[in-house]
Parts: structure tokens; C-alpha cells; sequence
């Protein structure tokens, strides 16, 4: 949207405990369920920064019940 | 009801796509699951050869988390491979046939498929180099000697049903992974449809759009009847022939296809009693003649990121048809709320972006960390702490009463016969041509009333006059044919805003295409081009049609061509495959293919055959 791409408000990165990344307007509540993950700045710093460290996308049960499974086999 | 850390192995009863299908092949063994022309296949049937194909799969190393493209037309086979994926455990990658080679070859790169479930008549395609490959046989013949019995399931609810694609901004395709959890939710929770055993559903969707989804799964989890229209795009004579063929009771359809089928054939939907039509805006017209048949029509509203569709009307009144046909409301579990830039409700009334939350949300982008973190966003409003809702990208505002309405797009996204395009995506492709200096797409409509897809474009030299053909060929190469634009505009230089953005509002409308009134332009000359430039007249509304004119230019799309077609056939005893319209675009060119066609025809005839012909011809 055109108003994003002015966008000069912070923002938190934020996790839930799946291990799922967004980005949260830094103004306002963090909701139940999501963690600060530490970093803050611009949406596009913010997304920039989840681009490069959030590599495996799968939520955290999945992945830990994919390895159980592997370890198993 | 996230799946807590601790008992993340233990799996959710019966809440996987295949297992709820087993159990209705349990229930109900010799009912008829599928039907294809005069093909039926009963729930033990489909239900063993998909399990032996499983098996196979299971052979190939497919579980949990791994992607397998199926590249196939409507029919049995396809959905046999499709329910075989998910009973190995692995989630499928719909690859459209028909799609170009380089699109195919991305999204099997993009999505990580190890292996590629394909008809033997694509097994050559060129986007499937290099992936090993299962050949899927109508006798089942790849996988006939394994054992017939369902592999142990090993899938959960969180694990992915199927991947789908959908057009990207910035000119690269999204993933968008859907889980069995998701799945589940729309054909079971949900329970929108109610669909019982008794219903038969019509398998009209391709298999790259999710409204596949509800037609196989809602149908099959329910233990009702699947009718399969015959591969490639419907024309509205071959629908309503289903319809009457199969009995069909409920279809699901685009907006566009709706409507392109009821001005077609008026009473193609009078037998059927349940019309769903999601995709775009509900045209009313076609919805009031419909209704006055008696038939329940529902307008379903959803991105495939929340799973074909969140939010319903259902049983559309005529009063409301009068103005813009309201979405309506979530469906069961799932919240819709209108927010403004902020994040923070919009009073009732008021247009907001539409966000929506709970189980029917995707797990997300595959592989697209920042556009998954952008668009899945906390949910402060969720019973569930951590959940996830997504915005829509769509503006909506909500009455007092609760009913939602769908406003418009909040950026470039638009609705071409219900596929989602998205005018970057086909900038970007243009932006690759060697010739293109700069290209921007916008939504035309024509004299038909149809939306049509315009380039603008500023070109060099080089690329030479008109400029449309050579760019249609570049495109069809490229992307899907409902992302090609059928009109150009060239110009010397695209008009730009005083900020220096190009000014959209300023560019040119495609000039009214020169025809036969045109002196200098040829006429349609002897009887068969003179018969394909009536059925254009007929269908484009437009005036006189010169030989050389493009059907594409003219405001033709895709299921225009399928009419062109069948009007061909009822004057004339051939067959003719819709392609042939993409491949010969101009009057002269369709002509001579059509005298191909009948030539064809003539030689496989006996003569007697030739002269009760001649006699007919003469006589009509």
C-alpha cells in the first residue's frame, strides 16, 4: 500500500512461541502469545531483519516432531 | 488449540484430508465417489488405488513436509494422485499443463518438489527436466502390485495439504502452504455447505485455483459425489451438459465464469440447488435471473490465503442485488475484522482493510520470510494467545448488522476471470524483454463489458509495429495465459505524476480497434472466414471485423474462446480445441485452421458419409 511505503513509525519484531516472526507498531500493546525479539526500527528494517534470520519456517512443534520422527526411523 | 510442545507427537484424531476421506470410504465403500462422463469410481476403488500409489510414493522417500508436483488435467487420475500425496504424507504442488515451461520449472524449483506425479501425455513437458517422475496410468498400472491397504499415517493437522501460487507483486510467484488443519476447518468445522451424501458436486476449478479445494475435499471428507468436467477451460454449453448429465445439485464458481454462463445459457443453473460464486464482485443481473429459477446462490468471499473462503452469503436475496451483493459473514471460528492504518477497528460503515483470523489462516509464503511477517500478523483479538491473522490487502466496511461488504483492492491486485493478478507481476515479465523500455499494465473494459488486460509500453525501434503481437508471444512464453494482456498501447513516453510516479489515470484507453468499415482494411473473404468473423461480431459486440483483425485485440479472452469454439463445432463438424483460437488469433488464420480441421474430418470419411454431408451443407 502506498502509505507503507512512507512508513516512518517503529516497529518491534515479534515472535509467538511456534517460533512464527511479524512485526508489531511499537505504540501499541504486544499481544498474548508473542515475544519482543529484541529488534526495532522501520517496517522495512523490521523486515529486513526477519528475512535473514528466520530461515526455517516451519512452526517450532512441527519442526521438533519432524526430528523426533527422523531420530526414530 | 495449537498443538502444545510437549505432545507434539501425539496426532489429532481424524483431522487429516485422507484420513477423513478414509473414513468415508469405510462408510460407504460402494458409493460412487467420482464421476467422469460415463466413468464412475467408487469410494473403495479410488480409495485402494490411491493407497497403492501411496505406497509407492512412500518408495520415493515422500513424507511429511515433502512437496510433490502433480501435473495432470480434471479427471480420476488426478484426484487419485493427489489423495495418494497426502496419504504418503506429503502435501501437493499443483503444475498446471498448460502453463509454460519456465513458470513450471520455478515453481517446482521454488517449492523444492522431489518428485513429480505426472499424465503420460506431459511426460515431455519441458518444465518437468530433471525431476524424477511417476507416470500415472488410468489402470493404475505404475503402482498396481503394492499393497492396497492405507500406509500408516504419519501427517498431523499442522503438516501441509497442498502448495498453491498465486501472481506476486514484485513479479516472482508466492507459495502459499495450506495445511490439513486449514483443509479441515473448510470442510468439516466450517460445515458452510452442509453438504450431505446425497450431493453431487461439480469439479469445474482448475487444480491451480483453491476453489479445487472445496469441490474434491467438501465433497469427498463428506461422502458425497464428485462429477468431473472434462479438462480444459468450460465452455458454458459443456457446464449446463454436466449439470444435466451428472445431476449436479451444488457448483462453486468464479464470478466471471457465473456470469459468462448464465448470459450463454440462461437456465444452466435452473436444476441445480445450490450456486456458489466467489472471485469478484457478483454481477446482478445474472444473480436475479438465477434466483428467479429458485436456486439457492451464495456469494463466498476468500484469498487462498484463508482457504478458498472465510466469508459467505448465503442465500443472496433479490433485494439485495439492487445494489452491491454484501459478502456477508465468517464463516464458523473465524473473525473478520475491518482495521484502519493503524491496526485499530474502523467504526461500522466505514471502509477499512479486511483482516482475517483464525484456524482457515495458511501457515504462510513458503520461503518468503518478510512477506509471510508482513501479511500473517499477530492477532490482539484471538481467544488463542500467539495466533496469527492475515490481511487481505482487500478494503470492506461492515453495517451495524454485522454484514460485510467488499469495497476494492487496497494496491495493484485485480480480478481477471477470478485469478488474482497482480499488474507488477506482468511489468516485471515485460520488463525482461530486450525491446521494452518501460511497461505498465492496467484493467480496460470492453464493449462486452469484460475486463481486459492493457499494456502500455514504451519500446525501441527494434521491436517494430503493431507491437502486441511479438509481446503476446514474449508473454505466453513467460506467465499464465490470464496474466497476458490482449490489448497494447504504445507510447512515446508514459505520462507521469508531478512527483514523478507514472500517472496511471493519465494513461491512454486503447484506441477502438480499425475495422472492415476501414477501406484500406481486408474483408473477410469466403465462407469460412466470413463464419468465424459472424461468431466474433456475435460474441465481441462489436461492428464489422476485418480478416486481419486479432481476437484478442478486439476484447477476446479465454472463455470467449471457449464460445468461438463451440459456435464453430455447431456449424461445422469438427473438433476444435479452445487452443486453437490462442494459436490462431486473426480471422484469416482461425479460418485456415478451421478448413484444416473439416479437411481432417473429410479424409477419415467413408463416402456415402461425404455425400450425406455435402447434403446437409447445401440444404442448411
Amino acid at each position: 500500500m502506498a502509505d507503507e511505503d512512507t512508513d516512518e513509525r517503529t516497529y518491534y519484531v515479534v515472535l509467538n512461541d511456534e517460533e512464527q516472526y511479524s512485526i508489531w507498531l511499537a505504540e501499541r500493546e504486544v499481544p498474548a502469545g508473542w515475544t519482543r525479539e529484541g529488534t526495532e526500527g522501520t517496517r522495512q528494517e523490521c523486515l529486513d531483519h526477519i528475512d535473514r534470520v528466520w530461515t526455517d519456517m516451519r512452526p517450532l512443534s512441527l519442526r521438533r516432531r519432524m526430528e523426533q520422527a527422523s531420530q526414530g526411523a | 488449540m495449537r498443538t502444545t510442545v510437549g505432545q507434539a507427537t501425539a496426532t489429532p484424531p481424524r483431522w487429516c484430508v485422507h484420513e477423513l476421506f478414509a473414513e468415508q470410504a469405510a462408510a460407504r465403500p460402494g458409493a460412487v465417489a467420482l464421476e467422469y462422463g460415463e466413468l464412475k469410481v467408487s469410494y473403495r476403488e479410488l480409495d485402494t488405488r490411491a493407497n497403492q500409489l501411496a505406497h509407492l510414493l512412500r518408495e520415493f522417500g515422500v513424507r511429511p513436509g515433502s512437496a510433490v508436483g502433480v501435473c495432470a488435467v480434471r479427471g480420476p487420475e488426478m484426484v487419485v494422485a493427489l489423495l495418494a500425496v497426502l496419504k504418503a504424507g506429503g502435501h501437493y504442488l499443483p503444475l498446471d499443463p498448460e502453463y509454460p515451461a519456465d513458470r513450471l520449472a520455478f515453481m517446482l524449483a521454488d517449492s523444492g518438489a522431489e518428485l513429480v506425479l505426472v499424465q503420460p501425455e506431459y511426460a515431455d513437458h519441458p518444465g518437468l527436466a530433471d525431476r524424477p517422475t511417476v507416470l500415472l496410468a488410468p489402470d493404475g498400472a505404475a503402482a498396481a502390485d503394492r499393497p492396497t491397504d492405507a500406509p500408516a499415517s504419519t501427517a498431523t493437522a499442522a503438516d501441509l495439504a497442498y502448495v498453491m501460487y498465486t501472481s506476486g507483486s514484485t513479479g516472482r510467484p508466492k507459495a502459499v502452504g495450506v495445511t490439513h488443519r486449514n483443509v479441515h476447518q473448510l470442510v468439516r468445522r466450517g460445515r458452510f455447505a452442509d453438504l450431505d451424501a446425497g450431493e453431487v458436486v461439480l469439479h469445474v476449478a482448475s487444480l491451480s485455483f483453491d476453489a479445487a479445494t472445496f469441490e474434491l475435499w467438501a465433497t469427498l471428507c463428506s461422502g458425497a459425489r464428485v462429477a468431473i468436467m472434462p479438462a480444459g477451460i468450460p465452455s458454458a454449453a459443456a457446464v449446463e451438459a454436466a449439470i444435466r448429465a451428472h445431476g449436479v445439485t451444488l457448483v462453486l464458481l468464479t464470478a466471471g465464469l457465473f456470469q459468462h454462463v448464465v448470459r450463454t445459457r440462461e437456465t444452466a443453473f435452473a436444476t441445480v440447488r445450490r450456486v456458489l460464486v466467489g472471485g469478484d464482485v457478483l454481477a446482478p443481473t445474472e444473480a436475479r435471473a438465477v434466483l428467479a429459477q429458485g436456486v439457492e446462490l451464495s456469494n463466498v468471499y476468500g484469498p487462498t490465503e484463508t482457504t478458498v473462503f472465510c466469508v459467505v452469503r448465503r442465500g443472496v436475496t433479490e433485494a439485495e442485488t439492487l445494489g452491491a451483493v454484501p459478502i456477508g459473514t465468517p464463516v464458523p471460528d473465524t473473525t473478520a475484522a475491518v482495521l484502519d492504518q493503524h491496526g485499530d477497528p474502523v467504526p461500522a460503515g466505514e471502509c477499512g482493510e479486511l483482516v482475517i483470523g483464525g484456524p482457515v489462516v495458511a501457515r504462510g509464503y513458503l520461503g518468503r520470510p518478510a512477506l509471510t511477517a508482513e501479511r500473517f500478523v499477530p492477532d490482539p483479538q484471538a481467544a488463542e494467545p500467539g495466533a496469527r491473522r492475515y490481511r487481505t490487502g482487500d478494503l470492506a466496511r461492515r453495517d451495524a448488522d454485522g454484514t460485510l461488504h467488499y469495497v476494492g483492492r487496497a494496491d495493484q491486485q485485480v480480478k481477471i476471470l477470478g485469478h488474482r493478478v497482480e499488474l507488477g507481476e506482468i511489468e516485471a515479465a515485460l520488463g525482461t524483454h530486450p525491446e521494452v523500455r518501460s511497461a505498465v499494465v492496467t484493467v480496460h473494459r470492453t464493449p462486452a463489458g469484460d475486463k481486459q488486460l492493457v499494456g502500455h509500453v514504451t519500446v525501441t525501434e527494434a521491436l517494430g509495429e503493431p507491437v502486441g503481437a511479438p509481446l503476446r508471444a514474449y508473454l505466453r512464453d513467460r506467465l499464465p495465459d490470464y496474466l497476458v494482456p490482449t490489448a497494447w498501447v504504445r507510447l512515446d513516453e508514459l505520462p507521469l505524476t508531478s512527483n514523478g510516479k507514472i500517472d496511471r489515470a493519465a494513461l491512454p484507453a486503447p484506441a477502438p480497434t480499425a475495422t472492415a468499415t476501414d477501406d484500406a482494411r481486408p474483408a473477410p473473404d469466403g465462407p469460412l472466414e466470413q463464419a468465424v468473423a459472424e461468431v466474433w461480431q456475435e460474441l465481441l459486440e462489436v461492428g464489422a471485423v476485418a480478416a486481419d483483425d486479432d481476437f484478442f485485440e478486439l476484447g477476446g479472452h479465454s472463455l470467449l474462446a471457449t464460445q468461438v469454439v463451440a459456435l464453430l463445432c455447431e456449424r461445422f463438424p469438427v473438433e476444435l480445441p479452445v487452443s486453437a483460437v490462442f494459436e490462431h488469433p486473426t480471422v484469416t488464420r482461425l479460418a485456415a485452421e478451421l478448413l484444416r480441421a473439416l479437411t481432417d474430418h473429410v479424409a477419415q470419411l467413408s463416402d456415402t458419409e461425404v455425400e450425406s454431408m455435402l447434403t446437409q451443407v447445401s440444404e442448411g
